[in-house]
């Protein structure tokens, strides 16, 4: 009993964390109105059953805001990030609702803040729908994706998640709001016309030969048999009992750097940025060691999804 | 906000046609034919759209043309048919018309919610024509379809079955119903009408007493003034063909009076033109209270009584006081006057003795109660002259009317020959053949002939006591005339001619007169076992529906001040009423806010959790039933759900094992995951 009585108190103290707010519909004030009609027409005939339904049902509209309040309580939301993206893709999060009350859910609906500096006084119209939900089972979690359409490079927030809801009749808005500070990175879109510059004079020499050979370490892969033992990577065997292999590539190809100062011929900085971060995606594709030359910054030259993620994002927080 | 205006689903719509049907049932029978008609095809039409793809009205113009053409024509149908006011009967036929209408050209999710909401007002319709509880409970049941309507188009249908949409709005409606009864007992009740009800908006009561009597076939040139059409159904023999209630009394102390003394005092007439009877003119009526002495035991209750548009209350034969709550007072001839007419159900409390003394020491209207039409019923005047003359006195001339009345061949009948001519003479000395208001008409007259003063009472006598609650019930048929003599030192005499011919009537009341089929079923009034049961089943039934009658149907603005004062509120008006409300809704808030955190979960988290799993297969549509085992239930999934079979097979036998064989947490945390992973999609 007493624990019953205790886990009642901590629903009660939990739920009162998260604010929800409630306001009628479109719909609501309608049925408002309507109420208000039978009820002058139960009056005006001195119908006794017609009071009786007027009152039936401005007390299911009571009971409908006690389940939408129900619906959107309790919810525990968890946004993780997902891969960096290019500006004008779209970015994506995961986020996962746990439901922490014996009830089902109903026709959720994911927004999120497009602006953080909205005014308040525009809340409806600064939250952009994001993804809907259309049930949560009692004690159970959901996951879902949350795409947003990136504009900018840099740090992609979604700022806040509205949870909302019209659930179960229509007559009720009801949202909570959840802060979040989940963030994606957004490349500089990879745009521009402009030719990948020729390695500089006093770079290094074409080399020719494999592509997997003894110069620079590249990762680690799954060991196959055959490979020389000295190759064995034994610190990574000792910390998790795989055996794996080190990897070394020689590069194959120029030695690029790609510079800031060989766009004058492009005014706009982001235009200069697009054009330095389509050229390092082709200098990734065509297996270049390529470095980056930035005003104030200066990337040594590397190759491989490290070092091209590295570059990209040095793009992406550029301050001009 | 931000919700997108999309078409709602056949499903929805099909829902809602269902729902609008049933409520718009009770109306095919109100209202003309062609408005049950319109209905039905306009319904079709839109089933036919669903099931057989036929083309809506917004598919082509003709279509619209059509369908908007028909609703025009509706609606110079209406007026033709109700006039140009709307009132209750227009208003009701517009609506359910103008919503068939609708619902073919449902288009966006507005029209839908219009579509339910007057859908709700279409249920209020009803109960403008019945407040029965049949009506009720027909009515609820399309307030949950039509509150499952709205969930439907607030939830998609592979997240919830039209199962679950049904529980769930069975469940806020009960929900709703404790708020209802507080608002309903102590929102505070205005006597309405707020504006000029319409000519049709009383209820269906076609037949009660009317101010006048009237022997024989009515004159049709009687224009008399100020009377309503009325006056040629004022006849008593036409409300004994009625079963209707007049009204209802209950006893204090379950102390009744017997069954001899039970009569109900209305009008009392005193002019005759020989044919007509009336009362007296306003002046004379209100000169003076009339002088009342009373002995014995007094007799306390309360009537209910059922509209009848008039000014008069009945009472048990005498009222000594005037009831408190109703504006009324008492005429000169001791009859019950409402300042108002009676419009609604009115239920007045008073105090009867039937051991009385009225007037003896005279009357101020004397005069009135000695007149006689010039020139007629020279037969009878004849006769009264030669009996007076003969006898000792007037009680002796009053005994040997009675004899006249019981020994001559004298016969009470329901449905008597037609009299023409001089009425009193052709009913005394020809036909002989009569009910209460002959006997009574012509017995006046003989008194009156013979010098002494006489008046017509109308109004009910008898009833019939349920065993149950020991309600009387004063039906229509129970209605009654008899005759008050004037004598000195006794004041005004009850006399009732009818009890000389016919002692049943008086005694055992009307309902023993009328034949067996009038009481029971036809079927079952041959054997006589049947008829017990049959009685005992209409005595459970009315004592119902004469609470309901009273305490739901009735309950206005002076039921409800009884009620609130014997729940102990003292003196309710409306401030006290409103401040106990606010209070009392307040609270019902918090509690059901609180209720809603107390959650039932089985002490056994692997139950809990298979629960889950069922949860899940039953919003496909597979249900476990209780005497299905795990085995079979899962069986029957795989069955359904081959993409599944193996999550399903998974979780059973986890489950099993669990519950049935050893427990660990391991097995626990398996089963917990496997569970909540397993989304079932069709």
């Amino acid at each position: 009993m007493t624990s019953a009585l205790a886990a009642f108190w901590q629903r009660l103290c939990d739920s009162q964390k998260q604010r929800i707010y409630i306001l009628p519909t479109r719909a609501g004030y309608g049925f408002a109105g309507l109420l208000l009609l039978m009820l002058l027409g139960a009056i005006n005939y001195n119908n006794s059953l017609g009071h009786l339904l007027s009152f039936l049902l401005a007390s299911l509209g009571h009971v409908t805001m006690h389940h939408s309040h129900r619906n959107l309580r309790l919810l525990n939301l968890k946004v993780t990030p997902l891969e960096p993206v290019f500006c004008e893709q779209n970015a994506r999060f995961k986020l996962s609702i746990q439901n922490e009350d014996s009830r089902d859910r109903y026709q959720l609906e994911i927004a999120h803040k497009k602006h953080p500096q909205m005014s308040r006084w525009r809340f409806f119209k600064s939250y952009e729908p994001l993804q809907k939900i259309a049930y949560i089972d009692a004690d159970n979690m959901t996951s879902c994706h949350l795409e947003v359409k990136t504009h900018r490079r840099g740090w992609h927030s979604l700022n806040s998640l509205r949870v909302a809801s019209l659930y179960p009749l229509g007559l009720f808005y009801s949202w909570t709001i959840y802060p979040q500070t989940a963030q994606v990175l957004v490349y500089p879109q990879a745009r521009g016309k402009l030719p990948l510059p020729a390695p500089p004079d006093g770079g290094r020499q074409q080399l020719k030969g494999e592509q997997l050979g003894d110069d620079d370490f590249a990762g680690l892969r799954n060991y196959r048999e055959g490979e020389p033992l000295h190759r064995v990577a034994w610190k990574a065997v000792a910390r998790d009992e795989v055996m794996r292999s080190k990897q070394f590539s020689s590069p194959e190809g120029h030695e690029l750097l790609l510079s800031w100062q060989d766009l004058a011929s492009l005014t706009d900085t982001e235009a200069k940025l697009s054009q330095l971060s389509s050229w390092v995606m082709q200098a990734e594709r065509a297996g270049h060691h390529y470095g980056l030359q930035l005003p104030g910054n200066r990337i040594e030259a590397g190759n491989g999804p490290q070092h091209q993620h590295l570059c990209l994002k040095t793009l992406a927080l550029y301050h001009g | 906000m931000a919700k997108a205006d999309t078409s709602p689903d056949h499903h929805a719509i099909n829902q809602l046609i269902i729902a609008l049907f049933i409520g718009a049932l009770p109306h095919f029978v109100y209202q003309p034919f062609w408005v049950g008609l319109a209905f039905v095809l306009m319904i079709s039409w839109r089933l036919l759209h669903s099931y057989r793809g036929w083309p809506l009205p917004a598919a082509s113009r003709w279509l619209k043309v059509l369908h908007n053409g028909t609703a025009a024509l509706m609606i110079v149908l209406i007026f033709g048919q109700f006039g140009l006011t709307i009132g209750r009967d227009a208003g009701a036929a517009l609506l359910t018309i103008m919503l068939a209408f609708k619902v073919v050209e449902i288009r966006s999710l507005r029209d839908y919610y219009l579509s339910c909401f007057l859908g709700f007002f279409l249920v209020i319709t009803n109960f403008f024509y019945s407040q029965s509880m049949l009506m009720v409970v027909l009515m609820m049941l399309v307030v949950v379809l039509l509150t499952s309507c709205l969930i439907s188009v607030n939830s998609e249908s592979s997240a919830m079955p039209i199962k679950w949409r049904l529980k769930l709005s069975v469940q806020m409606v009960l929900q709703a119903v404790p708020v209802m009864l507080i608002l309903f007992v102590l929102f505070p009740r205005i006597s309405g009408p707020i504006w000029g009800l319409p000519q049709d908006a009383g209820t269906a009561t076609t037949t009660t007493m009317t101010e006048q009597i009237t022997l024989g076939e009515l004159p049709t040139q009687t224009g008399t003034t100020g009377m309503s059409e009325e006056i040629q159904m004022g006849k008593i023999s036409q409300l004994i063909q009625s079963d209707e209630i007049a009204f209802r009394v209950e006893f204090e102390n379950d102390a009744l009076p017997p069954a001899s003394a039970r009569y109900w005092r209305g009008p009392v007439l005193w002019q005759t033109n020989g044919t007509v009877w009336s009362p007296l003119p306003e002046p004379e009526r209100s000169q003076a209270a009339p002088q009342i002495g009373v002995r014995g035991e007094a007799y306390q209750y309360t009537m209910t009584l059922e509209p009848h548009n008039k000014r008069w209350l009945f009472a048990l034969d005498l009222p000594t006081e005037k009831p408190a709550v109703v504006p009324a007072y008492m005429t000169s001839d001791a009859e019950l006057h409402s300042q108002k007419r009676i419009k609604n159900r009115a239920q007045y409390s008073l105090e009867s003795h039937t051991d009385y003394q009225l007037n003896p020491g005279g009357d101020p209207n004397l005069w009135a109660a000695l007149q006689l039409p010039e020139g007629k019923h020279p037969r009878t005047r004849q006769m009264a002259s030669e009996w007076i003359q003969a006898s000792e006195g007037p009680e002796q001339y009053i005994d040997r009317v009675l004899q006249f009345f019981n020994q001559q061949n004298f016969v009470y009948s329901l449905s008597p020959p037609i009299l023409q001519g001089d009425t009193v003479d052709q009913f005394l000395f020809e036909t002989r053949e009569g009910f209460c208001e002959h006997y009574a008409a012509s017995f006046t007259i003989l008194m009156r002939a013979a010098e002494i003063p006489a008046r017509i009472v109308t109004g009910y006598q008898g009833g019939e006591v349920n065993p149950v609650d020991n309600v009387l019930t004063v039906r229509q048929r129970d209605a009654h005339a008899w005759g008050e003599v004037w004598l000195p030192e006794r004041g005004w005499v009850r006399i009732d001619p009818t009890s000389a011919v016919s002692s049943q009537r008086v005694e055992e009341g009307m309902s023993n007169i009328l034949p067996s089929e009038r009481t029971s079923p036809r079927l079952i009034a041959r054997n006589d076992a049947l008829v017990e049961v049959w009685r005992d089943l209409q005595n459970n039934w009315n004592a119902l529906n004469t609470a309901w009658d009273i305490w739901i149907v009735g309950y206005g603005p002076q039921i409800q001040k009884t009620f609130l004062s014997r729940l102990g509120m003292d003196n309710p008006d409306w401030r006290k009423m409103a401040v106990i409300l606010t209070l009392l809704l307040a609270l019902t808030g918090i509690v059901m806010l609180l209720l809603s955190y107390y959650r039932r979960a089985h002490p056994d988290p692997v139950v809990r959790l298979y629960s889950l799993f069922c949860h899940k297969l039953a919003r496909l549509g597979l249900n476990k039933s209780e005497h299905e085992g795990p085995l079979d239930f899962a069986a029957r999934a795989q069955n359904h759900l081959p993409q599944y079979q193996q999550q399903i097979e998974s979780i059973t036998r986890l489950y099993t094992q669990l519950r049935y064989r050893h427990a660990s947490d391991a097995l626990l945390s398996e089963l917990e995951l496997q569970i909540k992973q397993f989304q079932p999609r069709k």
